[in-house]
């Protein structure tokens, strides 16, 4: 196959779709106003998805909404970006199995991106306080010291304390005591 | 038998490894960094930790976050596929000191081999044939003139202590040796600290021949014949193919048998691949690999045994089922190594693939964990994909491999595609007239 014949083959292929919205147009003659005033309507009709045609251009705009999608892979053909799994971290004591996983849409706010977050530095096994039956470390609501010790995680027999990197106000604590996380799973945050 | 296997690695042979748990009714563990998190043996896993950020130093070569990820998951064996731990001897060690299998030799064996003098002496001592060398450095010019004579010319004079060139001389003759080893002493000297040199065979056009070896915990050893991975540019392979277009039926089995018979003094377990110079009919050794190879996939089209499969098998104890006399070497293979490289400049080019088609038909195989919409990451190795074609001959293998590379679309980023189209259509590729110089010196140059 010639260089020339590759070429004619990419132009076919889809181009990079985004997620959020979906435009099909001669590359430069996209009526901007047109997709704007597209996407208001999206807000008024509450529609997923619109397709407008007039001659030589056609636009379609579309969103998606939170529909818990099961793991499922959409054939590399279609020119899809895949489904973006997001960091699903363990379900309780036992391992995380396939299909548990939401695509869309993400929770209100992403405890990732708080920047209270405190995250794990490490894999390995959560505790919430220095031995089974002792009080733990923190509790919601309860103030916190900068270079407290929030949680250990333990890896390969070696307990680490995970401390705070400032005061605050332990808003949320995500795991439960004894159980595994991965490396950057949000721990806590604090305020 | 092994339940649960967990993946330390990534990439194709991540994937490969999963295929072939999942079809022994193996649980895979997929292990990834942050830059991983869409990868595609990611998400075929049955589970998956997140072991580090992107850098590998930190995720895939981190063996403590590793057997945590164990731990938590409760997997009992650990692949560690090529490249990265794979023949880290401590890593290996410390699996097996947590009651994890370790898919792969014994620990001891991957120090042994990954010393390469320590290895060299030990095959040498077992019966597999080396680059002849004097024994340590040289004393004087009649010591080296009697080497010459003995092995014949031409012979490489070579620093003890070096490396990176330096300090090495080729001698076609008597009169070169007495001048050119005074030359390489002073270059010693003056590089290292150090005057003492070695001399040995010097090979000028050798072929990169390597056999693939399967051995079990019970004593049995196989080799399956080898591949020959002579296309090469700065000592990584880009094409292989197997058998050698060279190699006869009775050389496959002489140096077969060595090779089978040393494993089975040294007691190695798993898979195992032996790696040759070969000239003018002769093997030498260079190292030996004590993990599964990227090429393995043309090993197996032409034998028709899952190479990981048996690896975990015997990993778990079992016996080999074959016999010597049941491998048969059936038709041609080639594999191409598709990079995300500059196919003129290998220059790398990670980025997002906007559109991924892969050939297929009869005898054609892709080994690839990209698809359309995946973004390489920037931080790991380029290759994208493996091609691999099987037919029943060297022909008809070389014009299969033309159908698929012209079906074969990866857009978005560079990839050396467009350099495998090239070879498959070369007169000396035809001819299997090629040894490890020829795409630097004869191919890329011609370009």
């Amino acid at each position: 196959m010639t260089n020339a014949e590759t070429k004619k083959h990419t132009k076919e292929a889809p181009k990079n779709i985004g997620k959020e919205s979906q435009t099909k147009a001669d590359k430069v003659n996209i009526d901007a106003a047109a997709v704007k005033e597209l996407a208001d309507l999206f807000k008024e009709t509450d529609l997923s998805e619109i397709e407008y045609e007039t001659a030589g251009c056609r636009i379609r705009v579309a969103r998606n909404f939170g529909i818990p999608a099961q793991q499922q892979f959409y054939p590399a053909m279609q020119g899809m970006q895949m489904p973006s799994f997001q960091s699903q971290g363990f379900q309780g004591q036992g391992a995380i199995v396939e299909g548990t996983t939401t695509d869309l849409p993400k929770a209100p706010i992403d405890p990732a991106k708080h920047p209270g977050a405190i995250k794990s530095p490490m894999v390995g096994t959560a505790y919430l306080s220095s031995q089974p039956g002792a009080d733990p470390f923190i509790k919601v609501g309860g103030p916190i010291k900068e270079g407290d010790t929030v949680m250990i995680v333990e890896a390969m027999k070696v307990m680490n304390p995970i401390r705070a990197p400032k005061s605050g106000i332990v808003k949320e604590i995500f795991i439960q005591d004894g159980t595994p996380v991965e490396f950057d799973e949000v721990l806590l945050i604090i305020e | 038998m092994i339940k649960k296997l967990l993946i330390a690695n990534r990439g194709e042979i991540a994937l490969r490894i999963h295929r072939a748990c999942r079809e022994m009714g193996i649980q895979t563990v997929a292990v990834h960094s942050k830059a991983d998190a869409e990868a595609m043996h990611v998400r075929l896993a049955d589970e998956r930790v997140c072991i580090g950020p992107a850098a590998a130093s930190k995720s895939y070569l981190d063996i403590k976050s590793i057997l945590a990820a164990a731990e938590i998951t409760g997997a009992d064996a650990i692949h560690p596929g090529y490249g990265f731990l794979a023949e880290n001897a401590t890593f290996a060690k410390m699996v097996e000191e947590h009651n994890i299998t370790f898919v792969g030799p014994h620990p001891d064996h991957i120090s042994l081999m990954g010393d390469k003098i320590t290895g060299k002496k030990t095959v040498q001592a077992l019966g597999i044939p080396v680059v002849p060398g004097s024994d340590g450095a040289i004393k004087d010019v009649k010591e080296a003139l009697a080497f010459a004579k003995k092995n014949g010319y031409p012979v490489l004079i070579k620093a003890t202590a070096g490396g990176g060139g330096k300090g090495m001389q080729v001698a076609n003759n008597d009169t070169e040796l007495k001048e050119r080893l005074g030359i390489a002493k002073a270059e010693a000297k003056a590089n290292f600290g150090n005057d003492d040199v070695f001399i040995e065979k010097y090979l000028t056009h050798p072929r990169h021949i390597e056999i693939q070896i399967l051995a079990d915990t019970h004593g049995n050893v196989l080799h399956l014949g080898e591949r020959d991975c002579s296309i090469q540019r700065r000592h990584q392979k880009l094409w292989e193919e197997a058998p050698s277009p060279v190699i006869t039926e009775k050389q496959r089995h002489d140096i077969g048998e060595k090779v089978v018979n040393a494993m089975k003094k040294l007691g190695y377990r798993g898979l195992g691949t032996i790696e040759f110079l070969y000239e003018d009919g002769q093997f030498y050794f260079i190292e030996m690999n004590t993990r599964v190879q990227v090429e393995h996939p043309v090993t197996e089209m032409v034998t028709g045994i899952d190479l990981v499969r048996e690896q975990i098998r015997i990993a778990a104890g079992k016996v080999l089922t074959l016999q010597q006399k049941d491998i048969k070497i059936r038709g041609h293979a080639i594999e191409c190594r598709i990079n995300a490289e500059s196919p003129e400049t290998f220059m790398p080019c990670p980025g997002r693939i906007d559109f991924n088609h892969v050939p297929g038909g009869l005898g054609v195989r892709v080994d690839s964990a990209v698809y359309t919409g995946y973004t390489i990451p920037p931080h790991y190795d380029s290759l994208v994909s493996k091609l691999i074609v099987h037919a029943d001959d060297r022909p008809k293998c070389l014009a299969r491999l033309r159908r698929a590379l012209s079906e074969y679309v990866i857009s978005g980023i560079e990839t050396t595609l467009p350099l495998h189209r090239k070879l498959a259509e070369n007169a000396d590729m035809q001819k299997g007239d090629y040894n490890i110089h020829w795409l630097e010196k004869v191919f890329l140059k011609g370009q």
